[in-house]
């Protein structure tokens, strides 16, 4: 391995932590190796380094190590914010601040005993440090609520055997029937959402399954509402149309098939009565813990 | 990263914010459009970027050269425009009338007329939302000899996401591993793919393939590697690295059941005959074949099979 050479533009926002230039340079260089394959060209590691949030990474990893200056702006910058964006995620302002407390004993390294236990060690400066620590921010309240919603339904369970029961029940035949006739036209919505490219198939899953409104989509895409709303309309004709072509290629007979798209377009002219949402939610399997 | 993993905080907060490289950022959409806790996350974490933090620096900053060089370019091109258009002002000369000079007449400004008041619809429409629920449909009959393959994970040297894996029947996987990518060798017969995962947005190397097969009622499997790189396949319980020499040439093993090759994508299959076993191993352990002619197959019970004619002949040792 080459020995790790000090950038000069890259060790001006350390000089100002205090870091030597080689201990940031070996950081970078471990970044690099992280989320660059080792097949990349010199140019395009060049490009990475330059969009690094160079003084967020400097100064969190300047809090990791334990520097007094670099806590006192860590705290006065972001402390307030956090607590601030907290009491947006949970209303109660007690509850924001025991979330914004805990991420930041997380990032004093508290809960692991040691500096060296700090979260601030995982954050690599692709985004801004704000972004980092709202999204971290967003994890623990997400799992707070998870973990609150767990106890809760356990307990409706115990008192409720009913709905327990309810889930033992067999489907009802009429149900099986529905299902049955429109087999075909769900088999070939299901095809046609495998062909959706995955921004189309981002959209459509935020619409339809998770049921954002067109504004808030927006703002996740950083796009305009009215953008939002004619990518979905084109999307969704866009579909319906490949729907159809799947279920000419189906193999069906045709007077199946006629029959099939006959049901389907009675229901509503021009849109193919089938719930994307469903077909768009994969199906559970075991999945490890976020990354966060 | 392994396929299965969620995109970190460092990739989420970045894309949030828009600053991952085009193919990072495929990626982290891939992952979100088929992963729904990563987008809560994503919607939970990007409500507090937008509202309670600053904007990134480089937002803006990607674009500033860009913007740059259109306003350059839009100045340069309207100075040259300004100077090399004729004088419009025109050149007064004094010129000799006899008509004595009248009062001009009263201007008449034209009042404009009112316009009847529209009322615009919204461009803003929301669609429909879908009112009937309608469940998949299970996989389809299957061939009554080999049934549906579980689950087939691709693992490119640089893929870190994965999607999750979809429902497909019969009919729709081919359609799916055209959707996945366009440069795959093999074209899978379509009545034996069930379930399919595609881990990146990338043209895709079968070799660097995983096909993971689910236990069926007569468990069987199949895979298939277009190079000599072993594929592993596991079957539920049974772990097996099948290689074919070409692209066509698959081999599938049972628990209780033959073992079974194909030439042709597995459009059609024949059992292999092993001599000296009483019947089909009951436990194979792994098909390996080097070529297309030279192969191996090894059961739980020690026993090795060689070929070295395409499986017309075996030895046992």
């Amino acid at each position: 391995m080459a020995r790790p050479q000090p950038a000069s533009t890259e060790s001006r926002p350390a000089a100002d932590f205090g870091i030597p230039a080689l201990q940031a340079e070996q950081w970078l260089q471990a970044i690099d190796a992280r989320h660059l394959p080792p097949s990349t060209s010199a140019r395009d590691r060049r490009r990475f380094r330059s969009q690094l949030h160079l003084n967020d990474l400097m100064l969190a990893r300047a809090c990791a190590l334990g520097r007094d200056a670099a806590w006192e702006t860590l705290w006065t910058t972001y402390q307030p914010r956090l607590r601030a964006a907290a009491l947006r995620l949970t209303r109660d302002s007690e509850s924001a601040r025991e979330l914004a407390d805990n991420l930041l004993g997380d990032l004093f390294g508290l809960r692991g005993g040691s500096a060296e236990q700090s979260k601030l060690w995982s954050y690599h400066g692709l985004g801004s440090l704000d972004a980092w620590l709202c999204t971290l921010l967003a994890q623990s309240h997400i799992n707070q609520w998870r973990r609150h919603r767990r106890q809760v339904s356990l307990d409706a369970g115990l008192e409720d055997s009913g709905s327990l029961c309810a889930l033992l029940v067999p489907p009802n035949q009429e149900a099986a029937a529905a299902a049955a006739e429109f087999r075909p036209l769900a088999a070939a919505v299901a095809a046609a959402l495998v062909a959706l490219a995955p921004d189309v198939r981002l959209l459509l899953s935020l619409y339809f399954v998770d049921g954002h409104t067109l504004n808030q989509i927006a703002g996740l895409l950083r796009v305009h509402e009215s953008t939002i709303s004619r990518r979905l309309t084109r999307q969704l004709q866009r579909l319906r149309r490949e729907v159809r072509r799947q279920l000419e290629h189906q193999g069906l007979r045709p007077a199946v098939r006629d029959a099939v798209l006959r049901n389907a377009a009675s229901l509503e002219p021009g849109w193919l009565h089938v719930d994307v949402s469903s077909a768009l939610r994969p199906s559970a399997a075991p999945r490890n813990a976020h990354g966060a | 990263m392994a396929p299965e993993l969620h995109p970190e905080a460092n990739l989420l907060s970045a894309w949030l914010e828009g600053n991952l490289s085009r193919r990072s950022a495929a990626r982290v959409t891939a992952h979100l459009g088929a992963c729904g806790e990563c987008r809560r996350l994503a919607a939970c974490a990007g409500m507090l970027v937008r509202e309670n933090m600053v904007p990134s620096r480089r937002a803006f900053g990607a674009w500033r050269p860009r913007f740059a060089l259109a306003a350059a370019t839009v100045l340069v091109a309207g100075a040259a425009w300004s100077l090399g258009r004729r004088p419009t002002v025109p050149v007064y000369a004094p010129v000799a009338t006899s008509r004595p000079i009248l009062t001009p007449a009263p201007v008449r400004v034209a009042t404009p007329r009112p316009r009847p008041l529209v009322h615009r619809t919204a461009l803003v429409s929301r669609p429909a939302k879908p009112v009937r629920v309608i469940a998949l449909p299970p996989p389809p009959d299957l061939l009554p000899t080999l049934d549906a393959v579980a689950a087939i994970h691709f693992t490119p040297a640089n893929a870190g996401f994965s999607d999750q894996p979809a429902q497909f029947g019969a009919q729709q996987a081919l359609a799916a591993w055209g959707g996945a990518t366009q440069s795959l060798p093999v074209a899978p017969q379509p009545a034996l793919a069930a379930r399919l995962s595609y881990a990146g947005d990338e043209p895709l190397d079968f070799s660097q393939a995983t096909v993971d097969t689910g236990l069926n009622p007569w468990g069987l499997g199949w895979a298939g590697a277009s190079t000599a790189n072993a594929a592993p396949l596991r079957i539920a319980g049974i772990a097996m690295h099948v290689q074919a020499a070409d692209a066509g040439s698959l081999w599938a093993a049972s628990r209780t059941d033959q073992v079974y090759t194909s030439n042709d994508h597995g459009v059609h299959w024949r059992p292999v005959v092993l001599p000296g076993a009483s019947q089909s191993p009951a436990a194979v352990a792994s098909i390996s074949f080097q070529n297309q002619r030279e192969g191996v197959i090894r059961d739980r019970a020690g026993a090795t099979w060689l070929t070295h004619d395409a499986g017309a002949s075996w030895v046992r040792r």
